[in-house]
């Protein structure tokens, strides 16, 4: 930066390309000897009313001692802004990015600094209740599109001088913010390190969302249908996430939380969970872990059965899919893909389409497909009901839809042309898969294979709190994660 | 990362058991029929006295440095390994054909007679090589899931099939010729190849102690007679006629009463070779200092395919591959022989 002000808006000028957004509001300050002042802001960014309130008039309503355009700047720095978030810079560089986050820029003629003015005043979201997870008891607040808005929520679980936030920025040209969230006490270094690693090796132009790191955050290696990357939109998740030694990254722009490690068994864990008493958790927990079996198995299975091994179902139930299958033109296999490839059809339909059309589209789903297909004997109702069941599992962990579609369209697959046989060898595939994956050096399947029998008391079951409170199993103390980095080093 | 890791020595233990499974799951079909309980109860015995002397060198050697086999005699003979290294290779190519052989022979009598066992053979190592990329542990957590999942399933098999038990005192004479003792034995002896296993795994374990395999091999040897004992005295309700009567733990049992048992019996014995296939390959890879590797693996599965497709024509060559005689020398040279050479004539530098 040079000491001219008029030089310095025509570099900012050409650096912004002239955007029309991009608003210089130009005045004098009347020190002895008059010095040209801007304040440099992005329209929309900032609110006008602070502006003027802790900036304009300030500046213009204050008389100022006589001196040097240096100790004017010094003067409105400490006793003339009333804004509570003043930064000093020299750069063009940090001149885009305070602009480009909301802050005003007050430049001065005849000196090279500049100032930073906090005057935030974007519309965004209100905090609301996330819709993709919903709890029956519990915290209704859930994760806004602002970092300093979930950061709040964060902190305001969590008092305590442990829990650090860390800024960092990745994406060469959106240049978005990202905050590290962590327990101090409580997250392995080790871990922390090859976060900032991964982060920083990233070679993202533009991050326009958390799901943009997921792939670089990914152990290497460790290619799988599972992700070891978790995500909540709720702070009281991602709370109890750090209590557990884990960290979170928030990026700016996206309502949802990045946490690491991420295993297996936390699919099935809830908010709900915790708050319920430990035997209904305990009959919950399991329910999910059935439905997950059920929402990936059961068409192929079925498949498999109906196709290759009918006299595994009982008599009464085979004389009914046998009369079912009959009366239909296709094979069950056929059959069971098309029904199920129908159903993603209308469910990606539902997401996309405006919500008075989803309506519609329900009705259509359930009219068309449903009862005109089966009565038009295009498809057996045994198919659709098998189907519509697994379909129904598969949102008990909605988290896992993404798998659970794969896998059950795989075994669909392997059900028809295999059997029951090749059904098991995919499973050992899948589990071998599984059990080689890892999340930042956590094996993903702990608790399970590396078996600990200790982090069995919120598996399957959720121990009462008296037990859970006892002691904390920091995620770094799974079994197999210290050798790890112990091999790294 | 995952590789180069170790594991609990109970892990690989249990992953040892589930392959000693696979013996019992595969061969039921060769036992005497006419032997007394004792008599293949004693046999069961003699085997895995002999499997758990086979263990012994691989595990002084573990013991005393913390090596397996393989690193050992490069340590110890650098310019000698590769022959070593050789043998182990031919030696668990030999393991998975003769388990690749015996399933797709029990898949073809008793699953479907009509599929392709080359298929089925190619599908199956197909697998184990993706299994063998994914390194030992992997494979040793896996077994965990298959260990659960066959305890389930023989529990199920015992609860929804047998009605009754029904013992005969002349069961309990030892009674029978030495060549048919020799056979069951024989038999009985072939759980010693994970001896070999061992021998080239357990530079990859931690905590191991030497009472790890005797317990083991006594829980190996109760499966093995709680599962004789049922095969011959328990009456159930399921599979009469059915070829492999050993299947179903019973030998009175009819099919319409009880659906879908056998179905957990095919399962098991399919994830146990599994396991056993994963293990040979795995074990390859590891003599050979190419552990994880998608290539030499595939390499080997498909020497293996080959000598399969070859077996199915040379009546000879299957013989030779499915014999137990065989198959229980080329253990005792690999899984003794071999190892006391080296700890012989490698002790003065072992002091040292």
């Amino acid at each position: 930066m040079n000491s001219s002000l008029k030089s310095n808006l025509d570099t900012l000028k050409n650096m912004f390309a002239s955007s029309a957004d991009f608003t210089v509001r130009e005045m004098v300050i009347s020190a002895q000897k008059p010095i040209n002042a801007a304040i440099i802001t992005i329209e929309g960014m900032c609110s006008k009313e602070v502006i003027a309130l802790s900036i304009i008039n300030p500046l213009l309503s204050h008389s100022f001692s006589d001196g040097s355009a240096d100790e004017v700047f010094d003067e409105i720095k400490q006793s003339v802004l009333t804004s509570s978030e003043i930064v000093e810079f020299n750069t063009f560089d940090e001149a885009i990015m305070f602009s480009t986050s909301g802050f005003a820029v007050l430049a001065l003629d005849g000196t090279q600094r500049m100032l930073a003015v906090g005057v935030q005043g974007f519309s965004f979201r209100s905090v609301s209740e996330p819709e993709s997870e919903v709890v029956q008891r519990g915290s209704r607040e859930g994760f806004t599109e602002p970092l300093r808005i979930n950061m709040t929520l964060i902190r305001r679980r969590i008092k305590n001088p442990d829990l650090v936030f860390e800024t960092l920025t990745v994406g060469e040209e959106s240049q978005t913010q990202l905050m590290l969230c962590y327990l101090q006490k409580s997250a392995s270094p080790e871990i922390l390190d090859e976060i900032r690693k991964r982060l920083n090796k990233s070679n993202l132009k533009n991050l326009l969302a958390s799901g943009y790191l997921n792939e670089y955050l990914e152990d290497k290696g460790s290619m799988s249908i599972f992700s070891g990357v978790g995500i909540s939109e709720r702070p009281d998740t991602v709370c109890g996430k750090l209590a557990e030694g884990r960290v979170a990254i928030l990026v700016d722009g996206t309502p949802a939380a990045i946490i690491l490690p991420h295993l297996f068994v936390e699919e099935f864990q809830s908010v709900d969970d915790y708050s319920n008493r430990p035997y209904y958790a305990a009959f919950i927990r399991i329910l999910k872990y059935l439905s997950f079996i059920i929402a990936v198995f059961l068409p192929g299975v079925y498949t498999a059965f109906a196709q290759y091994h009918p006299e595994y179902f009982p008599t009464g139930l085979l004389i009914k899919t046998a009369e079912s299958l009959s009366a239909t033109p296709l094979s069950v296999t056929l059959e069971a893909l098309i029904i199920t490839f129908v159903y993603e059809i209308m469910r990606e339909a539902g997401l996309r389409i405006p919500k008075p059309l989803g309506h519609a589209v329900s009705i259509v789903g359930a009219l068309v497909i449903g009862e005109s297909a089966v009565s038009a004997g295009f498809i057996s109702s045994s198919t659709l009901m098998v189907i519509a069941t697994a379909a129904i599992c598969s949102y008990v962990t909605a988290s896992l839809y993404p798998p659970i579609t794969v896998l059950r369209f795989s075994y669909i697959i392997i059900g028809g042309i295999f059997g029951l046989w090749g059904i098991v060898l995919a499973t050992c595939i899948v589990l071998i898969n599984m059990c080689s994956k890892t999340s930042l050096g956590v094996p993903y399947m702990s608790s399970l294979a590396p078996f600990s029998m200790r982090s069995m008391r919120d598996v399957f079951i959720r121990a009462s709190w008296k037990t859970l409170s006892k002691r904390t199993i920091k995620v770094q103390k799974f079994p197999e994660t210290e050798d790890v980095y112990a091999d790294e080093n | 990362m995952l590789t180069k890791i170790k594991f609990p020595s109970k892990r690989l233990m249990l992953a040892l058991l589930l392959s000693f499974c696979s013996v019992i799951l595969l061969e039921a079909s060769y036992f005497p029929k006419n032997s007394s309980f004792l008599f293949l109860l004693f046999s069961v015995l003699v085997g895995f006295l002999f499997a758990g002397l086979l263990f012994i060198p691989s595990a002084v050697i573990k013991s005393k440095t913390d090596l397996g086999f393989i690193a050992y005699a490069d340590k110890k003979t650098p310019s000698a390994v590769i022959f070593v290294s050789a043998l182990y290779c031919i030696y668990f190519v030999y393991t998975a054909e003769y388990f690749l052989l015996k399933y797709s022979d029990m898949f073809s009598k008793r699953i479907n007679s009509d599929a392709n066992i080359y298929a089925v053979a190619f599908i199956l190592l197909a697998c184990a090589v993706y299994s063998a990329c994914k390194g030992a542990n992997a494979a040793v957590r896996c077994s965990l899931f298959i260990f659960a999942f066959s305890l389930i399933a023989f529990v199920v098999i015992i609860s929804g099939n047998i009605s009754n038990i029904e013992i005969k005192l002349s069961d309990f004479n030892i009674s029978g010729s030495q060549s048919d003792f020799i056979s069951t034995a024989s038999l009985f002896a072939t759980p010693a190849f994970t001896a070999v296993i061992f021998a080239v795994l357990s530079g990859s374990i931690k905590n191991f102690r030497s009472r790890h395999i005797a317990i083991t091999l006594i829980i190996g040897a109760a499966i093995f007679g709680l599962y004789i004992f049922f095969a011959l005295f328990a009456l159930g309700d399921y599979a009469q006629a059915q070829e492999y009567s050993a299947f179903l733990l019973s030998k009175t049992a009819h099919f319409e009463s009880v659906g879908g048992l056998d179905s957990f019996f095919l399962a098991s014995s399919l994830l146990c070779v599994f396991l056993v296939l994963s293990l040979s390959l795995i074990c390859i890879c590891k003599s050979s200092g190419k552990s994880g590797s998608p290539v030499f693996a595939s390499l080997f599965a498909l020497l293996i395919f080959i000598l399969f497709i070859s077996s199915s024509f040379f009546y000879s060559v299957k013989k030779l591959l499915t014999d137990p005689y065989v198959f229980n020398v080329l253990t005792v040279i690999c899984a003794a022989a071999v190892p006391c050479v080296y700890i012989i004539f490698g002790r003065r530098r072992l002091n040292v």
